[in-house]
């Protein structure tokens, strides 16, 4: 389409010849950086990746459906799969129908996190270079009551950018 | 499409740039905006519709004003020029004329509507046809064809006793 080219000529030459503002190296690094962490996590429209939201969506939507199913044979509790962890009584200490420790209803909480990076240094006005970094999290809890024999699980993913500053020296 | 968003980059690096620039008015924040519109367009996995040249401006000019509308304007707007004036190696009285020309237009862009000076960017730096900037920006192309022509008329006008 052609617009008055002629008449806009001179301003579109001037407007060419101004220098302008060029991006930094660094913006080169962090594009690339981006597009190669896209390339390693496969390219096809149909492959779930860790970052994607489909697969946050169905994790959580699978961790609300854990949350409601009940699981009535209850596994031992010293089991190795909750080893490490720490049972917390969720009952008031005033509450005279469970005196028994044995017969107390339970909770487990499990949380592994991985930090990877998530990009370049910046450099930021007001707190000088920043290194973000990936913090994914997973939290499952476990809700226990050997009364009824009940058991209650939850699994809740999270994932988040925190900017970690960095020293200059 | 790793691979096009990757020549897009490299041909479209400064045209890019500029429009975010244009828009946020912040170096640092020009390039958050262009290189948050590659990270999500990685994420997305999705075939782009239309021309995908369009398509990346697109998001950089969205990036762009997720920018301007999240971050606090901490630092001094600039303009999407470099600090220097070509020489010319002409006379003196010709280099003082460049020099004003330079200032006259650069204000003048300044002065135009968000809407003609993005459309000026992407047509003139970035080498986008009225088509391809037509899909980035979602209007018509008579729409953004006829705010081209106005906003060169009204840079013409600010510079005219020089021109």
């Amino acid at each position: 389409m052609n617009l008055n080219h002629e008449e806009h000529n001179d301003i579109e030459t001037l407007l060419l010849s101004q220098p302008l503002r060029e991006p930094s190296r660094s913006l080169d690094k962090r594009v690339q950086s981006t597009l190669n962490r896209a390339d390693d996590g496969g390219s096809g429209p149909l492959i779930l990746r860790w970052r994607s939201p489909l697969v946050w969506a169905i994790g959580s939507a699978l961790a609300a459906s854990l949350a409601l199913a009940v699981i009535v044979h209850t596994p031992a509790i010293d089991s190795p799969e909750t080893r490490g962890t720490h049972p917390v009584a969720i009952n008031s200490p005033g509450d005279s129908t469970t005196t028994d420790p044995a017969t107390q209803p339970i909770q487990i909480a499990q949380t592994w996190t991985k930090y990877q990076p998530a990009g370049d240094v910046i450099v930021l006005d007001d707190t000088g270079p920043v290194m973000p970094v990936m913090e994914q999290t997973i939290e499952h809890r476990r809700w226990i009551d050997p009364n009824d024999n009940v058991q209650i699980e939850m699994t809740v993913p999270r994932e988040k950018i925190r900017f970690v500053a960095m020293s200059v020296d | 499409m790793r691979r096009q968003l990757e020549g897009i980059y490299r041909q479209h690096r400064q045209g890019l740039y500029t429009l975010a620039l244009s828009i946020t008015r912040r170096p640092e924040q020009a390039e958050d905006a262009v290189h948050e519109a590659f990270v999500r367009l990685c994420r997305t996995q999705r075939k782009a519709e239309g021309d995908p040249t369009a398509y990346v401006y697109a998001a950089v000019r969205n990036a762009a004003i997720d920018q301007i509308r999240k971050q606090a304007r901490r630092s001094q707007p600039v303009s999407i020029y470099a600090d220097t004036v070509v020489d010319t190696g002409s006379t003196p009285l010709g280099a003082a004329e460049d020099t004003e020309r330079a200032r006259l237009i650069r204000e003048a862009l300044e002065q135009l509507s968000p809407a003609q000076r993005e459309t000026i960017v992407m047509k003139l730096y970035g080498g986008l046809t009225f088509e391809q900037i037509a899909q980035a920006s979602g209007e018509p192309l008579s729409t953004v064809s006829s705010r081209y022509r106005r906003g060169l008329d009204r840079l013409r006008e600010s510079v005219e006793a020089l021109v």
